[in-house]
């Protein structure tokens, strides 16, 4: 993004300030309106949930209150995809140690899933007066600084290389063909006729929002853990010196407004810490959840929601990491894996220590000693 | 390649060090976990293959079926709850993995003004069929729950207490727990 208009706001020109704040705006009133229409409580918009949903349509795990091929996650990928389209940066990029994105793709959902939700979803948590999700903040505020000392200690997953294009349009194309086989009705795609995937907005609705978020996340690069990195970075020179710093932390805030602004306007905002939806009191567990999902964001490149947008504008590392998140959202309905309202299970704990292990056995193993950040996380530090 | 492996120099720096010793203690720390705290929690692990959808129900065997019939019956008729009471206790040792006797056992303390006590019978009986907090189902009885919740909260509020009490911090965490299962989870 240029700066030929820059004003006195940092180094970010109006153009994309309000292109930022818009992205975050547009995420911010779509969840708790989607919530409004019919999606569970404080779950508008969640990666994590709805790609379990997924899953459980698919017929990869057995869990049946959680199987609906969620339209929001099909948008999401197609709206980027419209929008990489357009503004011309669709490019079918890959190479970039695939299999360990898919690996990671896997840990971020069980991380996710102790959590009860994936990093958008706890915003949307703290914004409908869920005080329970400050542990997920500091959850992920620790993963992002670990994840950042492996990036400044040389960690590097190598450069993606450019592809042939049909490359690119594997995930666009699966989504693309999911909701046709959803639209017409495939009886081998499962709906949940009870639960929380019983819950859902209208399919349009649903989709418009998917749409236009995904295309405003695929044009300023808005990725939540992304932001959340800036602040270790260099700190308020960062910040202010770096346009994308700004626009993203811009647009992180625009969304928590604006979501608290909508929840208020629609009677979904009650704060308090009992009682809550998709909570429970394992806070360190919880926290915990999000560590890895911090941690592992950073490795690659980009919180659950980045990978889905990049996934659309033809980076088929991050397709890996949507298929792994897929393959997750199956293993922790399938292994019991995900927190309840009861607390965290005993496969959960588990499971967020094992992560924590495969993350720091990544971080130790794919670095160059020596080095510092590597050119592909300095062109756009997703 | 095999060369390739064998020559590998590992000069483990300060990040390296403390990522392995990292690794060292939370292995030691899955070791610890699944000695001493195992168990707890309920998972949220998916039912026996097959029972999808809702479209099937578990069949409740048919003298439970007729006692839980002879239940509402005086809990509706405004006959005898202490009566009930014994009944509902009978039927659940007979059958204590039948949600719905917790839930007439919950009906019979509400009746007897324990709201507590009813509280605790519908944790048991939502734990054993999560339908009862779910409003997408035919078997929601979410009014009901809320109402006890509302007695309970406010018994506990009157009778104060030490908050390390362990019945009290029992009694809390069952109204939480059914507290959070109404407002609905994405698990």
């Amino acid at each position: 993004m240029g700066n030929p208009a820059a004003d006195n706001f940092f180094k970010l020109n109006r153009k994309d300030r309000w292109l930022f704040i818009l992205a975050g705006v547009s995420l911010g009133v779509a969840a708790p309106i989607l919530s409004y229409f019919g999606n569970p409580p404080n779950t508008g918009i969640c990666i994590s949930c709805f790609l379990e949903n997924i899953a459980g349509a698919l017929r990869l795990h057995e869990n049946f209150r959680m199987q609906y091929a969620r339209p929001e996650i099909i948008g999401l990928v197609l709206g980027s995809f419209f929008g990489a389209v357009r503004s011309g940066g669709f490019r079918a990029t890959g190479g970039s140690s695939p299999l360990l994105k898919f690996f990671t793709g896997i840990f971020l959902i069980i991380g996710c899933a102790v959590f009860i939700g994936c990093p958008v979803k706890m915003l949307i948590k703290l914004s409908a007066g869920d005080f329970t999700a400050l542990a997920g903040v500091a959850g992920i505020m620790a993963g992002v600084w670990l994840g950042l000392k492996f990036l400044e200690g040389g960690f590097r997953l190598g450069q993606p290389v450019a592809m042939p294009s049909a490359n690119g349009l594997l995930v666009p194309g699966s989504m693309l063909a999911l909701l046709l086989l959803v639209l017409f009705g495939a009886p081998f795609i499962s709906g949940s006729v009870k639960g929380s995937a019983a819950l859902h907005a209208p399919i349009w609705m649903s989709l418009v929002a998917g749409l236009a978020i995904g295309g405003l996340a695929q044009k300023t690069g808005f990725c939540i853990t992304g932001g959340f990195s800036r602040l270790f970075l260099w700190g308020p020179k960062e910040v202010k010196g770096c346009p994308k710093s700004t626009g993203l932390l811009l647009a992180i805030g625009a969304f928590i407004i604006s979501a608290f602004i909508a929840n208020l306007l629609t009677g979904q905002f009650h704060p308090g810490i009992h009682g809550q939806p998709s909570s429970n009191e394992d806070y360190f567990w919880n926290a915990m959840g999000m560590v890895i999902v911090g941690f592992g964001s950073v490795l690659i490149r980009g919180c659950p929601l980045r990978q889905l947008i990049l996934s659309g504008q033809g980076d088929t590392d991050a397709g890996a990491a949507v298929l792994g998140m897929i393959v997750g959202g199956a293993l922790v309905n399938n292994w019991g894996i995900a927190g309840t309202p009861d607390g965290t299970p005993f496969g959960g704990k588990v499971a967020i220590i094992v992560g924590l292990i495969f993350f720091l056995s990544v971080g130790v193993a794919y670095r160059q000693r020596g080095m510092g950040i590597a050119p592909e996380y300095q062109a756009g530090l997703d | 390649m095999r060369g390739s492996f064998f020559n590998f120099k590992f000069n483990p720096d300060g990040l390296d060090k403390a990522a392995l010793a990292g690794i060292v203690a939370l292995c030691a720390s899955i070791v610890v976990l699944t000695v001493f705290f195992r168990g707890g929690t309920t998972t949220g692990a998916a039912p026996a293959s097959g029972f999808r959808g809702g479209a099937v129900r578990q069949a409740i065997p048919e003298e439970a079926g007729a006692r839980i019939r002879q239940i509402e019956n005086i809990l509706n008729g405004g006959g005898n709850p202490v009566k009930a009471e014994a009944l509902a206790k009978d039927a659940l040792a007979k059958y204590p993995y039948e949600a719905e006797f917790y839930m007439l056992m919950g009906d019979v303390y509400m009746r007897l003004q324990k709201p507590v006590s009813a509280v605790a019978q519908y944790r048991q009986a939502v734990e054993l069929n999560p339908d009862f907090t779910d409003k997408t189902s035919h078997s929601f009885e979410g009014g009901k729950i809320r109402v006890a919740l509302r007695e309970a909260r406010r018994k506990l509020a009157a009778l104060g207490g030490n908050p390390q009490n362990e019945g009290l911090k029992k009694a809390k965490s069952d109204i939480y727990y059914l507290l959070r299962r109404l407002a609905g989870s994405c698990g």
